[in-house]
C-alpha cells in the first residue's frame, strides 16, 4: 500500500458491493475509465495464472484438470481472497492503480495473510462471547453462538475455499449485516452477537427470561432476536424512570410510554429515544464497540414505534414481564373408567330409551368421570339437543377438560374420523357457535391453565 | 473487451494457444519412434481436449494431459505415423471420460499408467477394448469400492448396458 497522500478517487464508495468487491471495483473503475481493455485483460490473464497454481495446489499434483464447478469456486475463493487485500485501501482509486501495477499474486498472499488475521480476530471474539454466554433456555440461541459458530472454525479452508460461509447462522441479530461472504461475515456476526450479549448480561437472567416469556410465551422454541425486546424495554425504562436494570415496565409506566409518544411529533421520537439511549448508556459500563451498535439500533427501534403509531398497536410495542409460575393452573381429575360390564349395560339402557330425558338422567347418575363422559358422548348416539342440554350441564373447567380431550376431533380434517366423531363434531360446534365471545375467551384460558389431568 | 471474471467464457479461449506450443515442444522426443506432429495437429489436439474437456464439464491449465498422453504412449508398438494423431485424439477423449467416471479418485498418472499398460497389453491396441472393457471395469470398481482387478458380475446390467452405449471409442 502506498503511504503517499492519494488524491480523493473517483470511485464512489457506495457503489462497491462489499460481497463482490473486485468484480464491483473493476466495474467501476472502467466506468470512470481508470482502468482499459487491456488492463482487464491483464487482470484476466493474472487471475487464470493464479487459478491455475491455486488449482495444482488443490490437487496436490495428482490431476492436471478439474471439473468446473470446482474451478469456478476456485476463481469466487481466489477473488475473495483479493477482495481482502483491496479494501485495506481507503482510496478504491489507489487500489484500481496499484492492481494494474503490481502482479495479482501479490495482492492474493496480502488477502491471505488479511484471512488470517481475521480468523484468528475472530476465534478471540468467540472464545470471550463463549465465556459470557447468558444463561438462556432459547435453544437456537446457544445453538448457533456456540456449536454453529464453532463448526464453522473446523470446516472453514482459507486456501481454496475463503468464500465459504458454511453454517446457516440461523439466530437472528437485530441490526441487519453488510451482505459479506467467508470469514468476513463470520467476523462481523460474531461481533454483532458479542454485543447484543454483552447487553443482554447487564440483566439478571431471570429478569431476561421473564420478560422473554412476556414477549412470546414460547420463545424457548422460537428462532427471535433476544436483545431486541431487552433493548426496547430498557429505553421505555428509561423514559419512564424506572430502573433498567429491573429489565421491568410497570403497567402504569407502559400506559405512560403509550400516551408519551401518541402526544409526540415523528420527529420528536428519535430526540427522545437518543435521550433515554444515553440514560441506559450512562447506566452500564458499555464498550465504544457496544455504544456504537446500541447507536446503530436505536433507528430501529424508532422505526418501530412510528410503524406500531399508525397500525395502532403502540400497546404491544413494549413487552411487560410475564411470571408463568404465577399463572392459576387448574388440575382436573380424568378419574377411572366404569367397569366394562356397567358400561355396557348402561349403553345399552340408553339405546334402548326413546324418552331424551331419561336418557340424560341415566347418563347424570350413573356417569361420574371425565374419562366416562368422554367416550358415552362417542359411543351412545345421542341426539344433537341432548349433547347441548349435556354439555349445559357441566362447570367450565369440565368442559375446558373435556373439548381439551376432542381437540383432535375439532380441529383436524374430517378425512379419517368415525361417523360417531363426525356427529360429535357438529353437536361440539353448536354448542361452542352458542357461547358468547366473553365465555370462549375464559374457556380458551381454563383450556391452557389445565395442567393436566390426572 | 467484456468484463467478466466468470471462469468459462475467457478461460478456453487463452489457454488454447499456449497449449499448442506446449505440445510442439514434444516432437524431438516423439521423433526418434517416428512420431511427429505439424503445428495444424497440434490444434487440433488442443481442440479435441478442449472439446471433451467441455463435455465432461471440466477445466485445465497449460498442456496438461495432452504432453503426458504423448510422453507415455510415444513408445507404444501400436503406434505409427498413420495412426499416432487419430489415436491421440481418442485417448484424449477417453481419459477425461474416465477422469470423471473415476470420480477423481486415482491420480493422473495412474489413469495413465492403467491406460498404457492395458492399450498395449490385454487389448492389443485396441481403444474399444481400452475403453469399453478395461476403463469401464477399473471406473466402475473404484465406485464400488472393489479390487481394481476384478472383472466379475455386473451390479445394474441394465445401467451398465447404457453406460456402455455412451462411452466414446
Amino acid at each position: 500500500m502506498s503511504n503517499q497522500l492519494e488524491k480523493p478517487g473517483l470511485i464512489d464508495t457506495g457503489k462497491l458491493n462489499s460481497e463482490f468487491y473486485f468484480t464491483s471495483l473493476i466495474e467501476q473503475a472502467a466506468l470512470h475509465g481508470m482502468i482499459d481493455a487491456a488492463g482487464i485483460q491483464k487482470l484476466q490473464y493474472d487471475a487464470l495464472a493464479l487459478l491455475s497454481k491455486i488449482t495444482e495446489e488443490f490437487n496436490a499434483g495428482a490431476s492436471s484438470s478439474v471439473p468446473l464447478e470446482q474451478a469456478q469456486s476456485l476463481m469466487t475463493s481466489l477473488l475473495f481472497t483479493v477482495s481482502l487485500a483491496l479494501k485495506a485501501y481507503s482510496n478504491p482509486g489507489g487500489a484500481v492503480r496499484e492492481l494494474l501495477e503490481k502482479p495479482l499474486e501479490e495482492f492474493y498472499r496480502k488477502g491471505l495473510i488479511c484471512i488470517k488475521k481475521l480468523l484468528a480476530t475472530t476465534k478471540t471474539v468467540h472464545a470471550k462471547l463463549c465465556r459470557e454466554l447468558i444463561p438462556t433456555e432459547n435453544t437456537c440461541y446457544h445453538e448457533t453462538l456456540l456449536d454453529g459458530i464453532k463448526g464453522f472454525f473446523k470446516i472453514y479452508n482459507s486456501n481454496f475455499g475463503a468464500h465459504e460461509i458454511h453454517i446457516t447462522a440461523d439466530y437472528p441479530l437485530l441490526v441487519p449485516l453488510p451482505p459479506l461472504a467467508g470469514i468476513e461475515f463470520i467476523k462481523t456476526y460474531t461481533d454483532a452477537a458479542y454485543y447484543e450479549n454483552k447487553f443482554l448480561s447487564f440483566f439478571a437472567a431471570d429478569s431476561l427470561h421473564y420478560l422473554l416469556c412476556g414477549y412470546t410465551n414460547h420463545y424457548k422454541d422460537l428462532v427471535i432476536n433476544l436483545y431486541e425486546p431487552a433493548f426496547r424495554t430498557a429505553l421505555g425504562c428509561a423514559l419512564c424512570g424506572v430502573d433498567i436494570r429491573s429489565l421491568s415496565i410497570p403497567p402504569r409506566g407502559k400506559a405512560y410510554l403509550e400516551k408519551l409518544f401518541l402526544q409526540t411529533s415523528e420527529s420528536e421520537i428519535a430526540d427522545l429515544l437518543s435521550g433515554a439511549l444515553q440514560t441506559v448508556l450512562q447506566t452500564f459500563d458499555c464498550t465504544d464497540g457496544l455504544n456504537q451498535y446500541m447507536k446503530d439500533s436505536l433507528p430501529l427501534t424508532d422505526s418501530g414505534i412510528k410503524a406500531s403509531l399508525k397500525a395502532g398497536t403502540l400497546r404491544h410495542f413494549f413487552s411487560l414481564p410475564f411470571y408463568p409460575e404465577e399463572e392459576l393452573q387448574l388440575l382436573i381429575p380424568y378419574g377411572r373408567q366404569m367397569e366394562n360390564r356397567a358400561y355396557r349395560q348402561l349403553l345399552n339402557e340408553i339405546h334402548d330409551s326413546e324418552d331424551s330425558d331419561h336418557r340424560l338422567k341415566l347418563v347424570l347418575k350413573c356417569i361420574h368421570s371425565l374419562a366416562d363422559l368422554e367416550t358415552i358422548l362417542l359411543d351412545a348416539d345421542f341426539m344433537e339437543n341432548e349433547v347441548l342440554e349435556l354439555l349445559g350441564q357441566l362447570s367450565l373447567p369440565q368442559i375446558a377438560a373435556l373439548l381439551h380431550r376432542y381437540r383432535s376431533i375439532l380441529e383436524d380434517d374430517c378425512y379419517g374420523l368415525l361417523e360417531s366423531e363426525l356427529r360429535l363434531r357438529v353437536y361440539l360446534k353448536a354448542f361452542l357457535k352458542k357461547l358468547s365471545n366473553t365465555q370462549l375467551r375464559t374457556l380458551e384460558k381454563t383450556e391452557k391453565q389445565l395442567k393436566k389431568f390426572y | 473487451m467484456a468484463l467478466n471474471f466468470e471462469l468459462i467464457p475467457f478461460a478456453s479461449g487463452l489457454i488454447q494457444k499456449q497449449a499448442a506450443d506446449e505440445l510442439l515442444k514434444w516432437n524431438p522426443y516423439t521423433a526418434r519412434y517416428g512420431l511427429q506432429l505439424t503445428s495444424d495437429q497440434a490444434a487440433e489436439l488442443v481442440e479435441t481436449r478442449n472439446h471433451a474437456l467441455t463435455q465432461n464439464g471440466r477445466i485445465e491449465f497449460g498442456g496438461g494431459v495432452l504432453e503426458k498422453i504423448v510422453e507415455k504412449f510415444c513408445n507404444s508398438p501400436y503406434l505409427h505415423t498413420r495412426n499416432y494423431p487419430q489415436t491421440l485424439h481418442q485417448l484424449t477423449e477417453i481419459f477425461y471420460y474416465y477422469k470423471n467416471e473415476t470420480m477423481d479418485l486415482i491420480s493422473d498418472d495412474e489413469l495413465l499408467d492403467f491406460m498404457k499398460a492395458s492399450y498395449d497389453g490385454v487389448c492389443h491396441g485396441s481403444l474399444s477394448l481400452l475403453s469399453g472393457r478395461e476403463l469401464y471395469y477399473l471406473a466402475r470398481n473404484l465406485r464400488f469400492g472393489l479390487p481394481l482387478d476384478y472383472q466379475g458380475g455386473q451390479a445394474d446390467p441394465e445401467a451398465d448396458e447404457e453406460e456402455y452405449d455412451e462411452q466414446p471409442t
